[in-house]
């Protein structure tokens, strides 16, 4: 590659990733948004591809063109063509975009076309993603690999005499499903495996691969330049051995165990990989390691940004994907400037002064799933902790969390915390801390969990330490506080409220300080505010600045509440940066493009709690605080954060009008006295009363508690069995009473209407239709908008209500109800006094920046009454991850279970549904329909009813056949598995079906 | 039990004490290394000073005699931020190690507020101390004296690799770097006070690194050896090694504000660069050796710091940083393959 490119020339299409779903996530928003944001300060003219219109990517003002649109490859050679296109990046996108690329590449296209791909070319990416050539590679070059043999039908026994090391895993084709993998522990065993094996005449070969389970699994994070200078970002250490995959890992950076000489080797390993395989910008390189022979061996490696690459880039201050970038455009590492310094060169290697930690977020409780982890990822998103020692950035990162681990403290029963720890699953994290507060001993802990002893033994000694402050809370808390240890894990202990702490904290003015991420560890000097807190004697955050106003994040991503918050978090710090504001921010999630430090004027990078959140304000004396963004983290800590420094430093609606919308009951009550329709509802105060006002309704009914998270405190009944289940589960979880119980209307259409608002005007921002009827979580359907939709009356009527919320609870800012409708009567569902996940969506599709609007009238000023509606239609598409949960009956409910949605835009209403059918890629004319009672195969005209054997049969041998299935079809489960694991299309609702085939 | 550090600029940080009881005294250096702390309290070089360690959460991994680079623990003091907790754990490895040397550590010290301290203040000494009272005087770094402590006492062999015989003059070397050289040629190991009368039996004469000031009086007799055989023999040099070459070629020495400690610094020469570790409060002054025939062949890519000079005809290379890592990446052990090939006479 020539080493500078001529700029004036160039035109650079750079492809997202698309919709969220798990093991691809906002960390792609924050490469993608990098690398475009480099290529424009390059003043080369970029292009766009990504179909996930929650991004900052993108907004326009971050390239040239934006392509709303799947991520296929027609479209790229429709873009290609049509904007003449002479550079491709596929690097910044995940395994999507590079997928992609590499399937342009393969084809010839890009090469007729005349067009390069930017970054590590596709013979290097080749060798990191074929696994034999990869092993041959590393082979050739003596880098340790796995060994692995292949066993034929015809050879098996003499080769598997020869084999002496074990324990060995052996893989079959056997099972539907993909590979299998199964442990064989010595030769007798391997034998006797093998033998039942080749008893069945289809089996073939197996593959016998050494086992590395238990090996401490590290990565190390690597940019090299086209001259081969290359550097390690930093290095990371999975506390979780080998055998659970690193994005379920709970992860130390940097590594705390690892011996210098054996971190060199790594180290020296990785730069050698990279330089073989000739990687022109970042690279991931994972090693297992056996600590006892100091072996270590090459696992895989990533030639592009991930997942690891964002939690590298956040830990060190170090944008990977920015110097990639650079890189990609011919710069060398030696010429770009580190850019957190500023004043010091991009070539040398990040140190730290603190320590950094990550934890994975499951999807718990959303998914019949034993909840086990390994091979395969299924955490939807991250949180990563900073401490000025690694026990307090451990404990930082599981408050992080936002989970309850309370439970876990007052668990005494040793023998379940004990099975518990045997296998790796979600929970395993809790009942650590539980065998640690029961002070077992770290020797057998780290046995049995496969984590390092050292590191059990210093966390081991500070929970000691805290059963140890027998003499209360408040002699020992300026202790606890140096120790590392969070309010909220104080409280968890000691049944002491975070406010109870927070009282007591202020009664001895002890607040944290904050120190500065510089990559130096304060060698040189920073000018950035990358910022994260420790009780410590000197504060870095500076001097006071005049107006500032400190941003709720959301956290890490989650179901329900994710990338679309933080979006509209980095519109919101635009918006305030354009009004003359100063703006902090505080997060805790590492993916994110609100955890750039570039994007506020201030980043604290925390855990979304009380004491952190009061740290910052007794530190930095902002002027307000933004809460709407958080999703319903910041309304759950309104009301104390309002108690503490008075409702007014909370910009937008008050906590006490937060309460009244957020207590179902005081709503319900307030809508009655309005004269608002409302489905018919009961208060219900306990167990029984549940079963007792359920059948007033036939048991049809809808039960929520007040402060819920993406729908998880709601349930929809349809009869008696449900009711019973419910019940059941209730004993489980800890719900607070009251609950209310209210009529669920079958077949009802739901609308989603989000406003802005000062205290006394507001304005529409968007109006969106769902597909599915009411019952099906708003998050979980496809929703439309566009002329029309709804039409005037309804919408007058909706206007109505929404003027009559804004005077009874003096709305302030974003603002969220939905509606449903049935029979040409219009009911209120909720109303939530913060932005909504929609936002994004809304703003793409009218081409309005909602977030500064709605952010302009939180400030006072006054609205737009004329309002610019597009002329467009426009789909938000939900995906959803039930492949990675093999229990799952791909039922829609009121539980959200989406991870992410895509966007299309038509024209027409028509047009519209041919995109929505791209984007599930329908390319066939035959459709299998699964309806409730009867399988049809549709083809045109053509509608021939089969048997499940004969649906079967057809889906196995075609490689586009849609597939649909109804809600009431008894074939659903096996219906939907077998279509998402031969990847042809599937519709998994009738709703969907009918409304694009609707005329 | 509290122990201080009391800092000549009159400032003071109190903390606990680990390690053995007893004052000591040094000047405060900072190593920015997350790992390779053993290595580090081992490494002669810091003979003298008081290691303020940046990165909190160390001794993680115990200490093993393998990794040592000395018999001993050279540094006057240690400096932590994370000590002892309530329960012990892998520190105590550390407390034993410092007690058996009779070397005292304090922790619980903000050690990003006094690198802070090092950093605009320059070069700082400091006392640790079992109480608060500032001390009379804060010593000068005795640079004969802590050669003499850190330096073999007796002149041996190392049968290395191949036929040559190496001239290496120990001032204080770490194994690692032995080692290294050893894989070069067979190595006459002596001190400074027995120097040999006759160099030419040697292929070449190597400078080890070690403690101290190289302006200091007692390396007069080396540096006027190394005037009398230049162009003579090849002569090789690492860290104190490379600047008393410096001086011996025409050049000055200068001292820097705060020094490189470290394992992430990149040296560079326009087009490669690569990361490396260094250790080093002094520095070749560029502007004493321009014009003298001396090739800057790598540079600090923050400060433009020499970190590697050679002259071809006269058979001198020398290196600022550490090639031989250890702790640090060993990225640049091309150094020893170019010190071969220059007694192989082979040019560039």
């Amino acid at each position: 590659m020539a080493s500078k490119i001529d700029k004036e020339s160039m035109r650079v299409l750079v492809i997202g990733s698309g919709p969220v779903v798990i093991g691809q996530s906002a960390e792609f928003d924050y490469a993608g948004t990098q690398a475009c944001r480099i290529l424009k300060e390059r003043g080369i003219y970029t292009i766009l591809l990504n179909s996930n219109p929650a991004t900052i990517q993108t907004d326009n003002y971050n390239a040239d063109i934006v392509h709303i649109e799947p991520i296929n490859v027609e479209n790229a050679k429709r873009i290609i063509e049509e904007e003449r296109v002479t550079h491709i990046v596929g690097s910044m996108g995940g395994q999507t975009a590079l997928n992609l690329v590499m399937d342009l590449h393969k084809t010839g296209y890009l090469e007729e076309k005349g067009v390069s791909i930017l970054g590590t070319q596709p013979e290097s990416i080749r060798i990191a993603e074929d696994r034999e050539l990869f092993h041959t590679v590393m082979e050739a070059n003596g880098i340790a690999i796995p060994w692995s043999v292949s066993l034929k039908r015809g050879n098996f026994k003499e080769i598997a005499r020869t084999i002496d090391y074990f324990p060995v895993i052996l893989r079959t084709s056997f099972s539907l499903g993909g590979l299998s993998g199964k442990i064989i522990e010595d030769g007798k065993e391997l034998i006797s495996v093998l033998e039942e094996i080749f008893s069945d005449k289809n089996q073939e070969s197996v593959e016998i691969e050494k086992s590395l389970l238990g090996l401490i699994e590290m990565e190390y994070e690597i940019i090299r330049d086209h001259e081969g200078n290359s550097i390690m970002v930093c290095n990371m250490e999975n506390i979780d051995p080998m055998g659970v995959h690193t994005g379920e890992s709970i992860v130390v950076t940097p590594s705390l165990t690892i011996p210098d000489n054996l971190h060199q080797k790594m180290r020296k390993t990785a730069l050698q990989i990279a330089e073989i395989t000739g990687i022109i910008g970042a690279c991931n390189v994972q090693f297992a390691l056996d600590l006892d022979s100091e072996i270590f061996y090459v696992v895989e490696i990533n030639p592009r940004t991930s997942r690891s690459s964002a939690l590298a880039s956040k830990a060190s201050g170090y944008p990977i994907a920015k110097v990639a970038t650079m890189i990609m455009l011919g710069d060398s590492l030696g010429e770009i400037s580190n850019p957190i310094t500023k004043n010091t060169s991009a070539s040398f290697e990040p140190s730290m002064d603190y320590v950094i930690v990550k934890i994975p977020i499951w999807p718990v409780g959303k998914f019949p799933d034993s909840g086990s982890i390994g091979v395969s990822m299924k955490s939807t998103g991250e949180t990563m902790g900073i401490g000025r020692s690694f026990e307090e950035a451990f404990m930082k990162a599981v408050v992080s969390t936002e989970l309850d681990f309370g439970p876990y403290f007052k668990n005494n029963n040793d023998s379940e915390i004990m099975n518990m720890l045997r296998v790796p699953n979600w929970k395993r994290l809790g009942f650590v801390m539980s065998a640690l507060n029961r002070e077992m001993d770290p020797a057998k802990l780290s046995r049995i969990t496969g984590w390092q002893v050292n590191i059990l033994e210093r966390l081991g000694s500070l929970f000691a330490h805290l059963n140890n402050c027998k003499d209360g809370l408040e002699p020992n808390i300026k202790e606890l506080k140096k120790y590392g240890f969070p309010d909220r894990f104080i409280s968890w202990h000691t049944g002491i409220s975070e406010y109870e702490i927070f009282l007591m904290r202020q009664r001895s003015n002890l607040f944290p300080c904050f120190r500065m991420i510089d990559s130096s560890s304060s060698e040189f000097s920073s000018q950035t505010k990358y910022l994260y807190s420790t009780y410590d004697e000197e504060d870095e955050s500076g001097s006071l600045k005049e107006g500032s106003i400190l941003i709720l994040g959301s956290g890490s991503n989650r179901i329900g509440q994710g990338l679309e918050f933080d979006y509209s978090s980095v519109k919101a710090i635009h918006a305030l940066k354009k009004f003359g504001y100063n703006t902090l921010i505080i997060n805790s999630n590492p993916e994110t493009v609100s955890t750039d430090f570039n994007t506020s004027d201030e980043l604290y990078f925390e855990p979304l709690t009380l004491e952190y959140v009061s740290g910052i304000i007794e530190k930095r004396k902002p002027y307000g605080l933004i809460i709407q963004f958080s999703g319903q983290t910041g309304q759950n800590m309104a009301h104390d954060i309002g108690e503490i420094y008075g409702e007014d430093i909370i910009l937008g609606t008050k906590p006490s009008s937060i309460e009244r919308i957020e207590n179902r009951t005081l709503f319900s009550r307030e809508l009655d006295r309005l004269g608002i329709k409302q489905a018919k509802w009961e208060q219900v105060q306990s167990v029984e009363e549940i079963s007792e006002k359920s059948r007033k309704f036939q048991d049809r009914v809808i039960i929520r508690g007040s402060f819920i998270i993406g729908g998880s405190s709601m349930f929809v009944s349809r009869n008696e069995e449900d009711i019973d289940f419910f019940i059941s589960s209730l004993k489980l979880n800890n719900v607070k009473f009251p609950l209310l119980l209210s009529e669920f209307l079958e077949d009802a259409t739901e609308y989603d209407l989000d406003f802005i608002s000062n205290e006394k005007q507001l304005s529409i921002a968007g109006i969106l239709k769902q597909i599915e009827p009411a019952g099906i979580h708003s998050g979980d359907s496809i929703a439309i908008c566009g002329p029309g939709i709804p039409d005037q009356e309804l919408k007058n009527k909706m206007m109505g209500i929404a003027e009559k919320f804004l005077e009874t609870y003096k709305i302030v800012g974003f603002t969220n109800i939905q509606f449903m409708e049935k029979n040409g009567q219009l009911y209120v569902i909720e109303l939530n006094a913060r932005a909504s996940r929609t936002i994004p969506f809304i703003s793409k599709t009218s081409g309005i920046n909602w977030v500064e609007r709605g952010i302009g009238m939180m400030l006072g000023h006054n609205g737009h009454l004329n309002e610019a509606y597009t002329e467009e239609y426009a789909a938000k598409i939900p995906v959803f991850p039930f492949n990675r949960f093999h229990e799952s009956d791909y039922v829609l409910s009121a539980e959200m279970r989406s991870t992410g949605e895509g966007m299309v835009r038509a024209k027409t209403l028509e047009d519209l549904k041919e995109k929505i059918k791209s984007f599930y890629s329908i390319r066939s004319p035959q459709y299998i329909f699964f309806d409730s009672d009867r399988i049809l195969d549709i083809e045109g005209e053509k509608i021939v009813q089969i048997t499940e054997r004969e649906a079967i049969d057809i889906i196995n041998s075609s490689q586009d056949t849609c597939v649909i299935c109804s809600t009431e079809s008894k074939s659903r489960k096996m219906a939907s598995h077998l279509a998402d694991m031969k990847k042809i299309p599937l519709i998994n609702n009738q709703y969907i079906w009918n409304f694009i085939n609707s005329k | 039990m509290r122990r201080f550090l009391l800092l000549e600029d009159g400032s003071s940080f109190g903390g606990k004490a680990f390690g053995s009881f007893g004052d000591s005294n040094g000047e405060l250096v900072f190593n920015t290394s997350f790992t390779g702390y053993y290595e580090i309290m081992t490494d002669p070089s810091y003979g003298g000073q008081v290691i303020v360690f940046n990165f909190p959460s160390m001794f993680y991994y115990d200490f093993t005699r393998d990794i040592a680079q000395s018999d001993s623990v050279s540094a006057s003091g240690i400096v932590v931020r994370d000590g002892m907790l309530p329960g012990g754990g892998s520190f105590r490895i550390l407390d034993d190690l410092l007690k058996s040397n009779q070397i005292p550590g304090i922790y619980g010290i903000d050690t990003r507020k006094l690198t802070k301290k090092i950093r605009d203040a320059g070069n700082l000494r400091g006392f640790i101390s079992s109480n608060d009272k500032m001390p009379d005087y804060f010593p000068e770094m005795n640079t004969g004296e802590l050669i003499k402590r850190f330096s073999t006492k007796q002149s041996y062999r190392i049968n290395g690799n191949g036929s040559r015989n190496i001239l290496y003059v120990d001032m204080g070397t770490k194994k690692s770097l032995l080692d290294e050289m050893s894989k070069l040629g067979n190595l006459d190991v002596v001190n400074i006070f027995n120097l040999p009368e006759n160099y030419e039996a040697y292929d070449a004469v190597f400078l080890s690194n070690g403690p101290g000031d190289p302006g200091s009086r007692v390396f007069d007799g080396l540096k006027s050896d190394l005037k009398e055989i230049i162009g003579s023999i090849p002569i090789f040099g690492v860290c104190l090694g490379h600047q008393i070459i410096g001086e011996a070629i025409g050049g000055k020495i200068e001292k820097m504000k705060f020094g490189h400690h470290g394992s992430n610094h990149s040296v560079g020469n326009g087009t490669s660069s690569f990361i490396t570790s260094h250790n080093h409060n002094f520095r070749i002054a560029e502007d004493s050796i321009s014009g003298k025939g001396i090739e800057i062949l790598y540079r600090d890519l923050n400060d433009g710091t020499p970190e590697m000079i050679g002259m071809e005809e006269q058979m001198v290379l020398s290196s600022q940083f550490h090639p031989e890592g250890s702790p640090g990446p060993r990225d640049s052990t091309g150094f020893f393959e170019s010190l071969r090939s220059v007694m192989d006479g082979i040019k560039n």
